[in-house]
């Protein structure tokens, strides 16, 4: 039970790992730097539209 | 400009490529319930576990001393933090904080702080998490061992995975697991029946004085700390809760009242039930007080309010230290390629992927005595700037000069007080781990040193201060 255990305790961390590394290399290839970067400091995102994207509204 | 790019269509909500010109920014969908689960997740923790060595270093009264002292301390930090960001409502709270009200030099310098303080906090969580994990399965006679790195690898990316893909399900997780955290202290303070008479003999035949003196007071400050450390966590979600002026105070204030009552009842639950010889060597203080209540049921919900406790500190701790290192990143106090945020899930992605290898590294190589001392401090050095940003921002911008969400009462009072209780920990961590707050000290300066002979050049110098103040008093 315990080395089962184990092994899936690394199994589910590498998968998830993976899955994190090709998410990012995906959207570093997909997107332009400047769109990636373009989050400033004061900016103010409209609230309404990131509640809905959240699915909140 | 700033719209998320979401499409509906007949299979839901879609995510579609942004157009030329479009911006990305972080996801401003949290409320109060949300920061108070940051603040009051990243500390519960030192409810189950770490508090108790300050009874180890003074007996029970010098840890309930040392307790409310530091309780005072985070009061005067919960006061002056709400403050300072119901108005400065930017990711990577206290390092924007100071970058406004002191300068580059210091922003530098808190961000970092901060960057440690969680980092090493996570750390020390999930090597936690895998000695309770550990013993666990040892207690329930299941043969075999289980592999702690394992636990401590899993916890990590586990948790970055959620910081990963989005803010609103990992606080929302964390509001959930420190909920049930905190009502499983509760029960246990009930379920021994502090009002009885029989209870409260037994707490004073377990009470001892003080069996170092008042210096034992004074050693136990260090460890008091552990019951709050972490709560001016909450600023670090200011640019992601709805409404910052209303949801930090509210979230920060009624977060460190949960605290407050939390550590009083943790005490009382560890100081009634186990003699302080031993209560102040215990891993698991609580878990251990619900064994000795031979409930089986409270032994195991304690035991899942421990893991929970741990888990939601490791992941506020990751929401914060990513914030922090975003925020340098996008001033390019660090690479700038760390101010990145997620199209899809609008969180800083890179920053969190980034300390992913840095925690597992720390975590299977430092002992856990060396990752909690490096955190608390770098949360210390905080909060001594805390007391002096004060002070600048009063003067630099007084009370009708710009709005503020939260007004703290009493000033200059809680400042004073805070840089008094800040001075008298210093001495307290000196005494345990001098050599450490030296090494600390030296990291940090030589750290200064780097970033004004190398980095700043690369800082956008003009783009860095973002508030819209008007120019500060005497300037």
């Amino acid at each position: 039970v315990i080395l089962l255990f184990n092994v899936a305790a690394w199994s589910i961390a590498g998968f998830l790992m993976a899955l994190m590394l090709f998410d990012l290399i995906r959207v570093n290839k997909k997107y332009s730097e400047d769109y990636l970067l373009s989050s400033h400091e004061g900016d103010i995102v409209d609230t309404e539209e990131a509640e809905r994207a959240e699915g909140l509204l | 400009v700033n719209q998320i790019d979401v499409n509906s269509t007949a299979r839901g909500k879609v995510f579609v490529p942004p157009e030329q010109g479009k911006k990305v920014s972080l996801s401003r969908v949290l409320g109060p319930g949300h920061v108070w689960a940051l603040g009051v997740g990243i500390v519960l923790v030192g409810e189950f576990m770490g508090w108790n060595f300050a009874v180890g270093k003074g007996g029970a009264v010098a840890a309930l001393t040392a307790c409310w002292l530091a309780g005072i301390l985070y009061t005067c930090v919960a006061m002056i933090d709400s403050e300072i960001t119901s108005t400065v409502a930017a990711a990577g709270g206290q390092y924007a904080q100071a970058k406004h009200i002191i300068g580059p030099l210091m922003a530098f310098n808190v961000a970092l702080y901060l960057v440690m303080a969680y980092t090493m906090l996570e750390v020390s969580n999930a090597i936690v998490a895998g000695d309770l994990l550990q013993s666990f399965a040892t207690d329930l006679g299941i043969p075999g061992n289980v592999d702690k790195r394992a636990i401590i690898v899993l916890t990590i990316v586990g948790l970055s995975w959620f910081n990963y893909r989005g803010v609103l399900a990992t606080l929302t997780l964390n509001l959930v697991i420190t909920a049930i955290a905190f009502i499983s202290i509760a029960v246990l303070f009930f379920y021994i029946k502090p009002w009885s008479a029989g209870q409260n003999e037994q707490l004073h035949s377990l009470l001892t004085g003080l069996p170092y003196g008042t210096l034992g007071v004074l050693a136990s400050l260090h460890f008091g700390l552990w019951f709050y450390l972490g709560i001016e966590g909450t600023t670090q979600a200011a640019e992601e809760v709805r409404s910052p002026a209303r949801s930090l105070p509210l979230g920060t204030m009624t977060g460190m009242i949960t605290l407050l009552i939390a550590a009083t009842a943790t005490w009382y639950i560890g100081s009634s039930l186990m003699p302080w010889e031993y209560l102040g060597q215990s891993i698991t203080p609580l878990y251990d007080a619900a064994k000795l209540t031979g409930n089986q049921y409270l032994e195991v919900f304690l035991f899942f309010g421990t893991l929970f406790a741990t888990f939601a500190s490791a992941n506020g701790c990751i929401n914060d230290a990513s914030r922090a290192w975003f925020a340098m990143g996008r001033d390019r106090y660090m690479p700038i390629w760390f101010g990145a945020v997620h199209p899809k899930y609008r969180t800083p992605y890179r920053s969190v992927v980034f300390f992913v290898p840095i925690a597992v590294l720390f975590a299977v190589s430092t002992p856990l005595d060396q990752t909690i001392t490096f955190s608390i401090l770098s949360g210390l050095l905080g909060y001594t700037l805390m007391a002096i940003s004060i002070f600048l921002f009063r003067r630099k911008w007084p009370l009708k000069s710009i709005d503020r969400g939260y007004v703290h009462p009493f000033h200059p009072i809680p400042s004073l007080l805070l840089m008094a209780l800040c001075c008298l920990a210093y001495f307290a961590v000196y005494l345990g781990y001098g050599t450490q707050l030296l090494a600390m000290m030296s990291f940090y300066i030589v750290a200064s040193a780097w970033f004004v002979l190398h980095r700043y050049k690369y800082v956008r110098r003009g783009d860095q201060f973002t508030m819209p103040w008007p120019r500060p008093q005497g300037y």
